[in-house]
């Protein structure tokens, strides 16, 4: 059972590849495998805190989307979860105490909800706020954008309170990896990806 | 000819005698419903038929099946409800989406450019 929490991030710009006419791009491609119920072969339970489904909702009014169709969407969501194989209640979380351990508060709510949910995977374009002194991190791969900016990615590896472990992934890897039908565990990533220093 | 036949059926149908009594489990069921529910025993009655009735044959034929078997039977059921309401939220939000994208707002030409990149994945899992 994968238990995955999509940062806002990935929702908000598959919102915005919808409205620029494209159908697969990384976001969309992540979340059309989150929705799909399974990946690989393997349940997925999508986990957000409804604190992150007021930063979604919130980022999307101000992205002028009508109110109506943003409630749709956030319902559509809850429904997911809540139906989802393990009937994730977005309750459980109300926004979760942020983690000490990073900068950014909003992240920490982040991580906080991923901790609550008990998740696998965390799915966030915001690495680098997620590669604090607890975790491990992992280069992954090389990004090249269409206009020519290139990235390093890395993927991070980080002690859930309940003894197990949390990763930490971009989605351009999730998407890269689901597509070769490469396993995503801690033991899989340590095994492939070289250890890379705090970035 | 076939408007005949269904006259014929029609008529056919009305004479069938539709008196039944639920034994008492059912019967509890249904009572216990309307009152979690704030309905009448005759409304949740008249809903349940209402759904039955306009499934297919097979598949009313399955949840019959399903359903004789008091435990497994009542978990299968469960996991079945389970996933035509995943479904069904699915439908919502792609519905959601699909009228978000026509709606009017800016496109983030970074955010795009950084949600088409293409990647050279390091390591074994490249091959």
């Amino acid at each position: 059972m994968l238990i995955v929490v999509p940062d806002v991030n990935v929702l908000v710009s598959k919102l915005n590849a919808d409205r620029a006419g494209r159908s697969s791009t990384i976001s969309q491609k992540v979340v059309r495998h989150l929705i799909s119920g399974s990946i690989i072969g393997e349940p997925v339970q999508i986990a957000m805190s409804f604190k992150m489904l007021d930063t979604y909702r919130e980022v999307l009014l101000q992205k002028d989307c009508p109110e109506e169709l943003v409630e749709e969407s956030i319902s559509g969501l809850i429904g997911m979860m809540k139906f989802g194989p393990l009937g994730f209640d977005p309750h459980i979380v109300l926004g979760g105490s942020p983690d000490p351990g990073l900068k950014d508060s909003e992240d920490g709510g982040v991580l906080a909800t991923a901790y609550a949910a008990k998740a696998t995977i965390l799915i966030t374009d915001n690495l680098k706020d997620f590669a604090g002194q607890d975790a491990e991190t992992f280069q992954t791969s090389h990004g090249k954008t269409p206009n020519g900016t290139t990235r390093e990615l890395y993927c991070v590896i980080r002690s859930r309170p309940d003894g197990k472990e949390l990763m930490i992934v971009h989605p351009a890897d999730f998407v890269s990896w689901t597509e070769r039908d490469f396993r995503i565990s801690p033991q899989s990533i340590r095994r492939t990806f070289a250890k890379t220093p705090k970035p | 000819m076939i408007s005949c036949n269904f006259l014929k059926e029609i008529d056919m149908a009305k004479a069938k005698s539709r008196s039944t009594s639920l034994p008492e489990d059912l019967d509890l069921r249904v009572r216990t419903i309307a009152l979690r529910e704030n309905r009448t025993p005759a409304n949740v009655l008249e809903n349940a038929v209402r759904v039955f009735t306009l499934m297919p044959q097979e598949l009313r034929n399955l949840l019959i099946e399903t359903s004789a078997d008091q435990v497994r039977g009542f978990r299968k059921l469960e996991e079945l409800s389970r996933r035509i309401m995943f479904a069904l939220a699915r439908e919502r939000f792609e519905s959601a989406a699909a009228k978000l994208a026509q709606s009017d707002g800016k496109i983030d030409p970074e955010m795009l450019d950084a949600d088409e990149m293409v990647l050279e994945p390091h390591g074994p899992a490249a091959a």
